[in-house]
């Protein structure tokens, strides 16, 4: 185009060939992503030097790199594991149960319904769910207002609901679909936990479960039940309906099926959703702020709290944000190997 | 076992796909369910296996009504256009699927396994996963799965369909072998009349939700109850000419077809098939046009002559030859014409030959 | 009726419908039920009963007595406690005086939406709810948008509200901008791409409690790694924590931080999507990669990207970590956002402000996200599907 002239300007903003880029544009992004790799890794780097610093070091002003500008030592990792120990230890512990359980149960009870939302079809009528929203909350009423027992004001609710089923309900002929039910499950996520924690907090009260592990496990299932339905139902209908039915067919029931072929073919969506979700409640903070305060503390708590008792002794601090940090990544890594080999299957198989 | 339908009625909606169907299916019969896509054939087979309910009607296996049993306690088997073979199961496993869910012994179910593998050729392919496998291997486990146990019916929806041509001539005689040694009653969806053809001991032809025509192969291809049987089967498809019937002829384009006894018609079609077309010189035969077009085959050649305002396909042998363009006559070979009501395109018979076929007795077993 | 003469290798298997247990059998037929069932239970017991009770106590005074508490119904004092009266501070934030131009721009707006009502009620599509949605949304954003510029100007300073507006609306778009721009530069055939990659992943999975610590140390001003910086420029008596925008800023660095990994890859799998035969043929009519993005690339990605901002957007509006370790909502209240605005509430005990507050979130949050949602994704949507 432009002749010989500005060969070697050419050269430098073409390609060689289709498939590559430009010898600029190659090092102008591989600069950009360099960069950014250094903004993502810098403060983990930073965190990770600081817990091997002694508090001198770290008061002295910046030091870079260990072994050049300071010896590394282990004696915040000292404090945290021995003579902290059980302070530390039993965060931990409660994190990694509120973590596995509250994951596991929500996976479980998210995937069911995910599927079954792919699967069946579901006509409630539009009447009686308004209904039970106000029979709802005149049991809310009555049990707080007016001070009746729990029970039996649910009692009450309850018959009051079967009553309406069972007479004006019948007259009503709306109906939600598949559709409605998914976005009311999805649209929970809107709910800010600030708004839902106080009653829980009351309720948990009540059934003098706060500060257990069972409150925060209860609470982050239902937190996180959302994403898992909205994440698993795309999975589910990519799932050839044929196979059901040839199972179906084959004698085997309905759970047999579930368990048999659904979930083993959904393995990489199951995979990548649980991570999602453990990531989530085990950084947690809001509820575990409200919910726990001694015996369920978890790990963020306990990191939060570092600076309120003792002031900014980052050492301390940066052992604790590592040995946090250490669970999730391991976790990504054997995931990834799941999700990965879940991928071949998908690609082999279309 | 034997299978009967009395009388089914499927909606889907405002949308009706099956209209009072009526079967009687005998023991160890092959019926196969023969129609154009969306005729309605696939949803009847999936209300035999179960998989959907119908809006009214019965369903009887051996006797017994089972219209409202799940499928998982018919204990029919079922072949799927996709296999519908487990991803994650090795063939094996899939093979073993419904003897392991209904609880039989494990060494038991590894014995029938290996038996029925081996009847169709797969017993050194047990421990493969079906990505792993060919096209014609993975029809083969599918097949193998529904044989393991001893099924009441065999149902198979367009099993061959994606098998390229050479290996569906195969699998067709195979399918076809195993069946007769099985002795299972078998039902058999497919919209290939070749296939419908040469595996059925009957035909149930579809469209529009409704039976057609149920009948041999045979008495379908030489007999054929309306318009619609008639074009759909055979290949290349019937020749129509539109015309009309006065004083004992078919009329059309001022020449004459004899049919004696034929009550008048206005409005009447002519149907020959291509095997009793012949492609004479200009001036002689029954009308006159030009070649369309020239199609060798191989054993044959295929004749498109553009003639009486229609195209006319003739089955010629492989010597013909003549240019496209040349003028030329069309004649027809006896008395293989098939004569019907345009608007109804119910087939118009004499009084004598009604519900007989015209030229061949009846040739089923 | 008999088995079929010439059978081998099948094996008949008996299957009496009376032979499966009661429970089971009943399970199975109920199975439409018994899977939807503990999700919806779930969410009854544990988000909607909540949510009820939550309304209900932002409409009454809650104090702890001995041996119990003591639950009155106020009506609406607490909301207008939080926007008229003695909180207002500390939602809304203290009002300053309209310039000139604002006036303008909110003329502008006002206009805006009326021809937007307009031309909605006179089209063929009209039907009440829709309009009722409509003029909510309206009223909502204008709204916002004047407390917006009433508290920044001269004399004004910004109560929890618009804080929280700040966070979502800025940090949303500067994930998105970041994150987006990281995909396009992943998705080129280059090496180490897949390293790049997991090395973007990583910030999601750290604990938003030690970034925000990790931070704090990060822009310390005299033992930082940037120490030696800031001496050079010669900010060493100022500290950011100090000056209210430079605390929100930080918050919004952290925040983003965190959460631009989220929008990379989700964005990535949709470039990645991108039918490569449309990409081929634009590049054969001599298509630029500026064009080739702009025409085939965006309007594939993009429901994908309206729904990564959607979902962002929702979260963000829960923010609390960052401004509580970062900065304790300080200084002042310049970075408390309105979940944090809540917990103060209830930790001095006042569960009917504190319910009020959340109560507050949660309108603003669904009006935007519904009609995020509604005019902004569905359009996009029916763009690329029709």
């Amino acid at each position: 185009m432009n002749g010989k002239r500005n060969g070697s300007l050419r050269r430098l903003l073409e390609p060689k060939d289709v498939n590559s880029m430009s010898p600029a544009g190659k090092m102008v992004t591989y600069g950009l992503l360099a960069f950014w790799a250094a903004v993502v890794l810098f403060p983990l780097y930073w965190v990770l030097i600081t817990s091997l610093k002694l508090p001198i070091h770290v008061n002295d002003g910046p030091l870079y790199i260990p072994f050049i500008d300071f010896m590394p030592s282990l004696h915040a990792w000292e404090y945290i594991f021995f003579e902290l120990g059980n302070d530390t230890l039993r965060p931990y512990l409660n994190s990694i149960v509120i973590a596995f359980f509250s994951t596991v149960l929500a996976v479980g009870i998210g995937s069911m319904a995910a599927y079954a939302l792919v699967r069946f079809q579901y006509r409630p009528r539009f009447a009686s769910v308004i209904a039970f929203l106000l029979i709802l909350a005149v049991v809310v009423w009555m049990t707080i207002a007016v001070d009746l027992h729990w029970s039996l004001s649910v009692a009450i609710g309850l018959a009051l609901f079967f009553l309406f089923l069972n007479t004006l309900g019948k007259r009503f002929q709306t109906r939600v679909g598949n559709d409605d039910i998914l976005f009311w499950i999805i649209s929970q996520r809107i709910l800010p936990p600030v708004v839902a924690v106080l009653p829980i907090y009351v309720m948990f009260q009540q059934m003098r479960l706060l500060d257990t592990h069972i409150a925060l496990i209860v609470t982050y299932m239902t937190v996180n039940l959302p994403i898992v339905v909205w994440l698993m139902r795309d999975f589910f209908a990519s799932i050839p309906m044929d196979l059901e039915e040839s199972a179906q067919i084959d004698g085997a029931s309905r759970f047999q099926i579930l368990l048999g072929i659904i979930m083993p073919l959904a393995k990489p969506g199951l995979a990548a959703t649980s991570l999602f979700v453990l990531i989530l409640s085990w950084n947690e903070y809001l509820l575990a702020l409200f919910l726990s305060t001694a015996d369920a503390q978890t790990m963020p708590l306990l990191v939060a709290a570092q600076n309120a008792t003792r002031g900014p002794q980052w050492w301390y601090m940066s052992v604790l944000i590592v040995i946090m940090i250490v669970p999730v990544i391991v976790m990504a890594g054997i995931l990834q190997r799941f999700i990965a080999r879940g991928l071949l299957i998908g690609a082999v198989k279309g | 076992m034997t299978l009967a339908m009395r009388n089914i009625y499927k909606s889907f909606g405002s949308n009706e796909v099956v209209k009072g169907l009526n079967l009687e299916v005998a023991e160890g019969e092959f019926l196969v369910l023969l129609g154009p896509s969306g005729c309605g054939k696939t949803t009847a087979l999936r209300m035999i296996a179960g998989l959907e309910a119908v809006t009214s009607g019965d369903i009887l296996i051996g006797g017994e009504d089972v219209t409202g049993v799940l499928p998982k306690y018919r204990n029919v088997a079922m072949v799927f256009q996709s296999y519908a073979l487990y991803p994650h199961m090795t063939v094996a496993e899939n093979i073993g699927y419904p003897l392991k869910v209904s609880k039989v012994p494990r060494d038991e179910m590894s014995e029938a396994v290996r038996e029925t593998a081996r009847k169709v050729h797969l017993e050194d392919l047990l421990d493969r996963f079906p990505r792993q496998l060919s096209g014609g291997q993975r029809q083969r486990v599918a097949l193998a799965r529904a044989m393991v146990r001893r099924p009441r019916l065999f149902l198979m929806d367009e099993p061959l369909s994606n098998l390229d041509a050479k290996l569906r001539g195969y699998m067709r005689s195979e399918l076809k072998h195993l069946q007769a040694e099985l002795g299972v009653t078998t039902v058999y969806v497919t919209h290939d009349q070749i296939e419908a053809m040469t595996l059925a001991d009957r035909v149930a032809v579809m469209e529009a939700g409704i039976v057609q025509q149920l009948d041999t192969p045979r008495r379908i291809y030489d007999d054929p109850a309306n318009l619609f049987v008639a074009g759909f089967v055979g290949s290349p498809p019937m020749n129509f000419i539109t015309g009309a019937i006065t004083g004992g002829a078919f009329e059309c384009g001022g020449a004459g077809l004899p049919c004696p006894g034929l009550a008048d018609n206005p409005r009447a079609v002519v149907g020959v098939r291509p095997e009793d077309i012949r492609v004479t010189g200009a001036g002689e035969g029954w009308l006159q046009g030009a070649i369309y077009s020239l199609e060798l085959t191989g054993d044959e050649t295929i004749v498109n002559v553009a003639a009486a305002g229609t195209h006319l396909i003739s089955r010629m042998d492989k010597d013909f030859d003549m240019p496209m363009g040349a003028e030329v006559g069309v004649e027809i070979l006896g008395e293989r014409s098939y004569f019907f009501d345009a608007e109804s395109g119910e087939r118009l018979r004499t009084a004598s030959h009604s519900g007989q076929p015209i030229a061949f007795s009846d040739g089923s077993r | 009726m008999g088995p079929p003469a010439g059978v081998a290798g099948g094996r008949e298997i008996r299957r009496p419908k009376g032979r499966s247990s009661g429970m089971s059998l009943w399970v199975d037929r109920n199975a439409q039920n018994v899977l939807i069932l503990p999700a919806v239970l779930m969410i009854l017991a544990f988000s909607i009963f909540p949510l009820l009770m939550s309304l209900y106590l932002s409409l009454s005074r809650f104090r702890l007595v001995k041996g119990g508490y003591d639950l009155r119904f106020v009506g609406l004092r607490n909301f207008k406690k939080l926007v008229l009266g003695s909180e207002q501070y500390h939602l809304l934030g203290t009002f300053g005086q309209l310039t000139f131009w604002e006036w303008g721009l909110m003329a502008l707006v006002v206009g805006f939406f009326a021809h937007w009502l307009y031309r909605f009620a006179t089209s063929g599509r009209f039907w009440i709810f829709g309009f009722i949605g409509r003029v909510v949304t309206a009223v909502v954003l204008t709204g916002l948008l004047l407390l917006c510029l009433l508290v920044i100007n001269q004399g004004g300073f910004p109560g929890t509200l618009v804080v929280t507006m700040f966070y979502v609306l800025a940090g949303v778009a500067v994930q998105f901008t970041i994150g987006l721009s990281l995909a396009v530069l992943c998705a080129q055939p280059i090496p180490f791409r897949n390293w790049f990659r997991l090395i973007f992943f990583v910030p999601m999975m750290v604990t938003p409690v030690g970034i925000a610590y990790a931070f704090r140390m990060l822009t310390d001003l005299s033992i930082g790694p940037f120490a030696p910086i800031w001496r050079a420029l010669g900010f060493t008596n100022v500290s950011w924590a100090a000056d209210p925008w430079s605390a929100r800023m930080m918050v919004l660095t952290g925040e983003s931080w965190q959460w631009i990994p989220f929008m990379f890859i989700v964005l990535l799998a949709a470039l990645e999507n991108v039918p490569r035969e449309q990409v081929e043929s634009a590049k054969l009519d001599g298509a630029g990669e500026w064009r080739i993005f702009r025409d085939i690339t965006w309007p594939t990605i993009a429901p994908v990207a309206a729904t990564v901002v959607l979902i962002r957007m929702i979260e963000a509006f829960k923010i609390i970590d960052f401004p509580n370790i970062l900065t304790n909502g300080g200084p002042g209240i310049a970075t408390e956002s309105l979940t944090l605005h809540a917990f103060i509430a209830w930790r001095t005990q006042d569960l009917g402000i504190s319910a009020a507050v959340g109560y507050t979130l949660l309108f603003v949050t669904a009006v935007t996200c519904v009609s995020f949602f509604n005019f902004v994704g569905r359009r996009l949507r029916e763009r690329t599907e029709g």
